[in-house]
C-alpha cells in the first residue's frame, strides 16, 4: 500500500494521492472483511489443506478483481474530480504546463500522444499487474488468517485431549471409591461387636475376614489384575460377613474349575456383581437365597457366571435400586473395555423365573 | 417410655437392647425387622419411642414414617448414611451411627425422655384419640424432609387428591384428603373455614367481614382465607362464650 501510495504521489498532488490512497486501503478492509465472514459462515477452517488451498487461490483472485475494480473506480472519480475543480490538472499530470512557448494546436498535439500512450495492450498488462497485485495481497491476508485459525484451533484440540484424558482418570477414580460400600463396612463392625457377646468364636472369624477384605481393597489399586482365586477368597470374606447379618437367608456356593483359579482377572469385577446381587435381590427377598459363583473355560476366554435368586424386573421396580446397580454394572463395564476392549464383556439377565445370571467374559490373553 | 427397635439385622437389634439395658426409663415393648413389621407393631403396643434403622430392604426408614398416622419420637439409626439425615432440614433431629457409642445413646434418650415427659405435662385432655397441638407430623416432600408439631401448622389446603400444609416458610404436600385431615384434627384448634382449607385458630391476626355476613380470615403467615357462609355461622359460635 505503501508502494501504491509513492506511485500515485509521483503523478497526483498530495492530498488526492493520500485521499485515493486511504479509500482504497479502507476499501480493501471491507472486501476482506467480507471474505471472513463468508469463510465463518462456510466453517473453512475446518477444512483440510488440500481443499483450502484452491478455494483460497480462487476467493483471492476474485477478490483482487473486485478489489482493483473499486479502485480504479476511485481512481478514475478522484479525477473526474479533480478535473471538474481544476481543468488544467490533466496538463500538468502530462507535464504539458511546463512546457511554455507553444500554441495551443501542439499542445492538443502533445495530449493526444500521451493519451494514445494507453493503448490496449497495455491497459491490459496494468490491468493484469494491478489485479495480481491486489491478489496477493489477499493471499498473504488468507495465509496469515488461517495460519491463526490452525494455531488456534490445535490449542482447543489439546485443551480437548486433556480435559478427556482427566475426565477418564476422574471415572478411574471413582470406580475405585466406588468398590467398598461403607455401609457395608460399618454394619459388619456393628454385627461383629454384638456376636463378641453371643459367639465369640464367630467373632474373631469375623474380624479376619473383615481384615482380608479391607487389605484387598486398599492394596488392590496397585494390581491391574489379580488371579481368579485371590479374587474369589475376598468374595468368600465377604459372603461370611453378608452371612452374618442375613443369617440363614444367604446361601452360597462356588463351581471353580482348578484350571481357571490362575488366571488373571480385573480386581473387585467378581465382587461387585456379587454384591449386587445380594443388594438387589438377597437382601430384599423375605426368605433369602441362593449365590452360585461357577466358571467356564474354552479356547478363547474365561467366563465367570455369578447365579443368584431373583428376577431383574422386580429389581427395577424397587425404588432407587435400579440406579444403583447401573453404577456398579457400567464401572466394571468400563474397566473391562479400557483393559480388554470389545473382548471381554458383562451381561446381566434373567436366567428363568427364578434366577438372575451375570456373566463376565474375559479374553485368555 | 415404651420402645420398639427397628433393624433389619438380628444381632443389631440384640446389641441396641443390650445397650439400652442399663436404661431405667427405657422399657423395650418389642422389635422389627422391617418397615411393615414395624408399622403393625407401632399401632398394636404404641411406643412412645422407636429407635429406627434407615436403610432396611424393602421399604427404608422414611417410606414407614410417611405410613404412619401417629408419629412416636424417632431416634434414627445408621451404619453410614450422612446424606439421608441432611434430608432434613426444619427440624435438628437424633441420629446414632452403628456401632453405637454408650455416652452418644445417653444423651439422645435422656433428649427425648424429657421431651415426653413436658408433652405429657401439657397434655391435659389424654384419652382422646385424635391430633391434638402437640403431636407432630411426618412430612415428605420430594427430597425434603420434616418433623412438624402441628401447633406450627397454619393451614391446610386442598391441592388435586393431596393436601398442602403450610408451616414456617414450606408448604409441602401430604397424601391425605382434607377430610380425612377434619376427622383426625382437634376441632378446638382446626377450623374447617371452607371446602379448600382448614385453618389452624391460633394462627389467625385478624378477622374482616366480608360479603353477604361471610368473614376474611388473615393469618399471622400473610395467607388470607375467605369463610363460607355456613362455616361462617360455626365460627361466629365457636367464638361466642
Amino acid at each position: 500500500m505503501l508502494t501504491s501510495f509513492l506511485a500515485m504521489a509521483m503523478f497526483l498532488p498530495l492530498l488526492p494521492a493520500f485521499t485515493v490512497n486511504l479509500l482504497s486501503i479502507l476499501l480493501a478492509v471491507l472486501v476482506s472483511h467480507l471474505y471472513r465472514q463468508y469463510v465463518k459462515k462456510r466453517n473453512w477452517k475446518d477444512l483440510k489443506i488440500p481443499e483450502l488451498v484452491p478455494r483460497v487461490l480462487m476467493a483471492s483472485v476474485i477478490q483482487g478483481i473486485i478489489l482493483s475494480i473499486l479502485s480504479v473506480i476511485v481512481l478514475i472519480g478522484t479525477f473526474l474530480v479533480l478535473a471538474m475543480s481544476d481543468s488544467t490538472i490533466l496538463d500538468s499530470l502530462m507535464g504539458i504546463t511546463e512546457l511554455t512557448e507553444l500554441d495551443e494546436s501542439t499542445k492538443e498535439s502533445v495530449r493526444e500522444a500521451s493519451l494514445n500512450v494507453f493503448t490496449g495492450s497495455k491497459i491490459l498488462v496494468f490491468v493484469i499487474s494491478f489485479v495480481t497485485s491486489q491478489t496477493i495481497y489477499f493471499i498473504s491476508w488468507s495465509a496469515i488468517y488461517f495460519a491463526y485459525q490452525f494455531i488456534q484451533k490445535a490449542r482447543e484440540m489439546e485443551i480437548e485431549r486433556w480435559k478427556l484424558s482427566a475426565s477418564v482418570k476422574d471415572a478411574e477414580l471413582s470406580t475405585l471409591k466406588a468398590q467398598i460400600n461403607p455401609h457395608f463396612i460399618f454394619n459388619s463392625l456393628n454385627n461383629i461387636r454384638s456376636l463378641v457377646v453371643e459367639d465369640s468364636e464367630r467373632a474373631r472369624d469375623s474380624i479376619t475376614h473383615l481384615s482380608d477384605l479391607l487389605r484387598f481393597s486398599i492394596q488392590f489399586d496397585q494390581y491391574e489384575k489379580v488371579s481368579l482365586e485371590k479374587e474369589l477368597e475376598v468374595v468368600e470374606d465377604y459372603l461370611n460377613l453378608e452371612a452374618i447379618q442375613l443369617e440363614e437367608r444367604l446361601r452360597y456356593k462356588f463351581l471353580i474349575d482348578q484350571q481357571a483359579k490362575e488366571i488373571l482377572i480385573p480386581p473387585m469385577i467378581i465382587q461387585t456383581l456379587v454384591e449386587n446381587a445380594i443388594k438387589h435381590s438377597i437382601n430384599n427377598l423375605p426368605e433369602g437365597g441362593e449365590i452360585i459363583i461357577s466358571t467356564r473355560i474354552d479356547e478363547e476366554s474365561l467366563s465367570v457366571y455369578v447365579k443368584n435368586t431373583g428376577q431383574l424386573s422386580i429389581k427395577a421396580s424397587i425404588e432407587g435400586a435400579k440406579k444403583h446397580k447401573g453404577i456398579g454394572i457400567s464401572n466394571s463395564r468400563e474397566r473391562l473395555r479400557l483393559l480388554y476392549g470389545q473382548k471381554a464383556s458383562l451381561v446381566v439377565e434373567n436366567m428363568n423365573e427364578q434366577m438372575v445370571c451375570a456373566t463376565v467374559r474375559i479374553p485368555l490373553n | 417410655m415404651k420402645t420398639l427397635i427397628i433393624d433389619d439385622s438380628r444381632l443389631a437389634r440384640n446389641e441396641l437392647k443390650r445397650l439400652l439395658k442399663e436404661f431405667d426409663n427405657v422399657q423395650i415393648v418389642g422389635e422389627a425387622a422391617s418397615a411393615d413389621e414395624a408399622k403393625e407393631k407401632i399401632n398394636e403396643l404404641k411406643p412412645d419411642l422407636i429407635f429406627l434403622d434407615i436403610q432396611m430392604p424393602g421399604k427404608n426408614g422414611f417410606q414407614l414414617l410417611e405410613e404412619l398416622e401417629v408419629l412416636p419420637e424417632v431416634i434414627f439409626s445408621t451404619a453410614y448414611d450422612e446424606h439421608a439425615l441432611k434430608a432434613f432440614e426444619y427440624n435438628a433431629l437424633d441420629y446414632l451411627v452403628k456401632p453405637v457409642q454408650k455416652q452418644r445413646l445417653a444423651g439422645s434418650v435422656s433428649k427425648v425422655f424429657d421431651k415426653i415427659k413436658k408433652k405429657e405435662a401439657e397434655q391435659n385432655d389424654g384419652g382422646e384419640n385424635l391430633l391434638t397441638i402437640h403431636d407432630q407430623v411426618f412430612v415428605k416432600d420430594g427430597e425434603r424432609c420434616w418433623f412438624v408439631q402441628l401447633s406450627e401448622i397454619r393451614l391446610f389446603e386442598v391441592s388435586g387428591n393431596y393436601t398442602t400444609v403450610y408451616f414456617d416458610k414450606s408448604k409441602p404436600m401430604i397424601t391425605r384428603t382434607l377430610n380425612y385431615l377434619e376427622s383426625r384434627l382437634d376441632d378446638k384448634t382446626f377450623f374447617r373455614a371452607n371446602r379448600q382449607q382448614i385453618i389452624n385458630l391460633k394462627w389467625i391476626e385478624r378477622i374482616e367481614p366480608w360479603f353477604s355476613g361471610s368473614l376474611r380470615i388473615y393469618l399471622k403467615g400473610g395467607e388470607e382465607i375467605d369463610v363460607s357462609r355456613r362455616q361462617t355461622l360455626k365460627f361466629k359460635e365457636l367464638m361466642s362464650f
